[in-house]
C-alpha cells in the first residue's frame, strides 16, 4: 500500500466520521414537521368548527337582533303615535285648564258678589227680627193691656146695666108715687112693687179659664209633631192634650210641648188616622 | 521481517477502514430510525420525491 493510498484512507475515515458526525447532529436537531402538522391540522380542524359555530350563533344572532330591531321599531313608531297623541291631549288638557281657571275665576267674583248679598241679607235678616221680637213684646204689652182695658170695659157695662136697672127701678116707684098721688090714697105707708130686680155688686170680668174648651187649626205637620194655630194668648200651656178630629171622625191626640203666642207645637199619640193641615184640634170632643 | 511489518501496518487501515464503514451504516441507521419514528410509512414518499 502506498503512501498516497494511505493519505486517502485517513482523510476518508475522518472525513466520513465528520460527515456522520454532522450528519447525526443535524437529525436530531430536525423538527417533526408531521407531528407540528397534525398539530396545527388538528388546531386548524377545532377552529374550523368553532368558525362554524360562531357562524351558526353570528347567524341566529343577527336574526335575533334583526327581529328585535323590528319590534322595537314597532315600539318606537307606537311610542312616537302615543306621544303625539298625550301632546295633543296635553295641548287640550292646557286649553281646558285655562277655560276651567277663567271660569273659576269668573265664579269666584259670582261668589264673593254673593258672600256680599248673604252678608247683607243676614244683617237685614238680624234687623228684621230684632224689629219683629219687639212687635212681639208691644204685642204681648198691647194684648195685656187690651185684656185690662176688655175687663174694664166688662165691668163698667155691668156697673152701668147695674146703674140702668136703678134708674128703671126708681123709674117705676115714681111711676107709682105719682100714681097713687093722683088716687090720693096717702095715708098709710108706701108699699112699691118693683119689677126690675136689685142689682148685685160689680164684679171684674172673668180670666180666661184653663179648663175652656179650645179650638184651633192644625197649620203644620212634620215627622209625627204638628203646629196648631192656638198659643198662649189662647189660654194653651204646656202638656195640655189636643182632640184632633176631622168631620166627626177622631184622628189622634196632641200633647202640647212648646207654646208661643199665637201658636204651639206639640208630638202626636193614640194615632187612629194621619192628620192633615185643615183638621180641627181642641181640647175638649 | 519487513513483510511482517506491512501486513500490520495493513491491519490498521483496515481497521480505519471497518470503522470508518461501521461509523457510516450507524449513522444510516439512525437516520433510517428516526424517520421513521417521524413519519412512519409516509417516509418512503418524501423520499420518492427528494430522489425526483
Amino acid at each position: 500500500m502506498s503512501q498516497l493510498t494511505k493519505i486517502l484512507v485517513i482523510l476518508l475515515s475522518l472525513f466520513a466520521i465528520f460527515l456522520c458526525g454532522a450528519m447525526v447532529s443535524f437529525v436530531i436537531n430536525t423538527n417533526n414537521y408531521k407531528a407540528l402538522y397534525d398539530q396545527q391540522k388538528g388546531l386548524f380542524s377545532t377552529a374550523q368548527a368553532e368558525l362554524s359555530t360562531l357562524n351558526g350563533l353570528y347567524d341566529e344572532q343577527q336574526a335575533k337582533t334583526k327581529a328585535l330591531e323590528d319590534k322595537l321599531l314597532g315600539q318606537i313608531q307606537t311610542l312616537q303615535e302615543r306621544n303625539d297623541k298625550l301632546l295633543a291631549d296635553l295641548q287640550n288638557s292646557e286649553r281646558q285648564s285655562q277655560e276651567y281657571q277663567a271660569l273659576a275665576d269668573r265664579w269666584k267674583g259670582v261668589l264673593t258678589g254673593f258672600e256680599q248679598s248673604i252678608r247683607n241679607l243676614q244683617e237685614s235678616l238680624r234687623l228684621t227680627q230684632d224689629q219683629l221680637d219687639q212687635a212681639r213684646a208691644q204685642g204681648i204689652k198691647d194684648s195685656k193691656a187690651l185684656n185690662q182695658i176688655t175687663a174694664e170695659l166688662y165691668e163698667k157695662l155691668v156697673q152701668l146695666e147695674a146703674l140702668e136697672a136703678d134708674r128703671r127701678r126708681l123709674l117705676e116707684q115714681k111711676q107709682q108715687i105719682e100714681a097713687q098721688a093722683g088716687t090720693g090714697t096717702f095715708g098709710g105707708p108706701v108699699s112699691v112693687n118693683v119689677v126690675t130686680p136689685l142689682p148685685g155688686p160689680a164684679r171684674p170680668a172673668a180670666p180666661v179659664t184653663v179648663g175652656a174648651d179650645i179650638r184651633g187649626l192644625i197649620t203644620e205637620i212634620s215627622s209625627g209633631m204638628v203646629t196648631l194655630s192656638v198659643g198662649s194668648s189662647d189660654g194653651v200651656q204646656k202638656d195640655m192634650v189636643f182632640h184632633v178630629t176631622r168631620g166627626d171622625r177622631f184622628l189622634c191626640d196632641v200633647v202640647i210641648t212648646n207654646v208661643d203666642i199665637n201658636k204651639s207645637a206639640g208630638v202626636l199619640e193614640l194615632i187612629q188616622q194621619q192628620p192633615r193641615i185643615g183638621d180641627t184640634a181642641s181640647t175638649k170632643l | 521481517m519487513a513483510k511482517q511489518n506491512n501486513t500490520a501496518v495493513n491491519d490498521v487501515y483496515t481497521a480505519i477502514l471497518g470503522l470508518a464503514s461501521l461509523t457510516l451504516f450507524a449513522t444510516a441507521v439512525f437516520v433510517a430510525v428516526t424517520c421513521w419514528m417521524y413519519y412512519g410509512s409516509a417516509m418512503w414518499n418524501f423520499t420518492i420525491q427528494a430522489v425526483r
